[in-house]
């Protein structure tokens, strides 16, 4: 067990966390940190966050490439892995609510975007942005998976539904929950399954696909 | 007199005891990343500023976009007294269907009791 130094702050708000391409694991706190831990030296350092307050989201690319979102902050970030030091890429919604982050099997990263609803992507070797909104009046992205065949899944709060986009098509299938409230926060699978953390009705489920 | 007139907006949550401020301003550490208690807050958050909330018609702050849902109750009346505050938190979606909260259910009647208690200590609602 690895506590974080409480010098920085009182409560960080722990929120997820990702391995890079060399051993360590870096993690978000809401409350405005993000940090790193080498397990196999128990080696922590933990930065302040740009913005303040509000990263959320983090992953890891196939290279090994560590990207944070700020759920406050309303952005992407890079991280250099030896320094810590965070370059903030700013999509193009502002004060989207960019709330988790998820990289395809090209390292291009997708991102839910709580405030717009969006699904944006951001591909750091061709620096171009895009986004889609979701299916609705006034969708509520929340979480977001990557497939291994690079399509996305994404949980839309106000839907109450889990969505599938895909890239190619620019088009949305939607699998709605057959109880209220579902509140998916999380979701991940393997190839054709996606599997559904249903906070709101304390329940796992499987959507299997072709 | 500012501490009788909070009493009395203060009642019990639950099965809860009174409300302990220094507690809930713990607790509110997981409010923190989307509120602030600051008035002079500078900086832009996802969630409304909560001070002064006791006795403040939801969705009041004019620089802060509500959900549809949340200006939708403030329409109707709803008001953010200590039991309005408890039912929130401990299911937000059943006070307001469709808010933008999306923090879990704070399920120990004490936790919010004692949240509620650190909202009071800014001073009650002044329109």
């Amino acid at each position: 067990m690895w506590p974080l130094p409480p010098e920085r702050m009182p409560y960080t708000n722990l929120n997820t966390a990702a391995f890079d391409g060399r051993g360590r694991i870096w993690f978000t706190g809401q409350n405005g940190i993000y940090g790193r831990l080498d397990p196999r030296t128990s080696d922590m350092t933990v930065w302040d966050a740009p913005k303040g307050r509000g990263p959320y989201g983090i992953t890891a690319t196939p290279t090994g490439d560590i990207w944070f979102v700020s759920l406050a902050g309303n952005y992407l970030a890079n991280v250099e892995l030896e320094s810590g030091a965070a370059t903030v890429y700013e999509p193009p919604t502002k004060e989207q609510g960019a709330r988790r982050v998820w990289s395809d099997s090209k390292g291009r990263l997708w991102i839910s975007a709580w405030n717009s609803g969006n699904v944006s992507v951001y591909d750091p070797a061709a620096k171009r942005w895009n986004q889609w909104k979701l299916p609705g009046a006034s969708p509520r992205t929340y979480a977001v998976w990557v497939d291994p065949d690079d399509k996305i899944w994404l949980t839309d709060w106000a839907a109450n539904a889990v969505v599938r986009f895909d890239p190619e098509k620019e088009t949305f299938a939607s699998f709605p929950s057959d109880r209220p409230g579902a509140n998916v926060r999380q979701l991940l699978g393997r190839k054709g399954e996606a599997w559904i953390a249903e906070s709101g009705t304390e329940r796992i489920r499987v959507i299997r696909y072709r | 007199m500012l501490a009788a007139a909070l009493g009395t907006l203060l009642p019990s949550a639950g099965n809860a005891e009174g409300g302990n401020a220094a507690r809930g301003e713990r607790a509110f550490q997981r409010c923190f990343a989307c509120h602030s208690v600051d008035p002079n807050e500078p900086a832009k958050l996802q969630g409304p500023n909560l001070s002064n909330i006791m006795g403040r018609p939801a969705a009041q702050l004019p620089d802060f976009a509500y959900s549809q849902a949340m200006r939708k109750e403030g329409a109707a009346g709803l008001v953010w007294d200590a039991p309005a505050l408890d039912r929130y938190l401990a299911d937000p979606e059943s006070v307001v269907a469709g808010t933008a909260m999306s923090m879990p259910p704070v399920r120990d009647p004490q936790e919010r009791a004692d949240l509620v208690a650190f909202l009071a200590r800014s001073g009650p609602y002044r329109p």
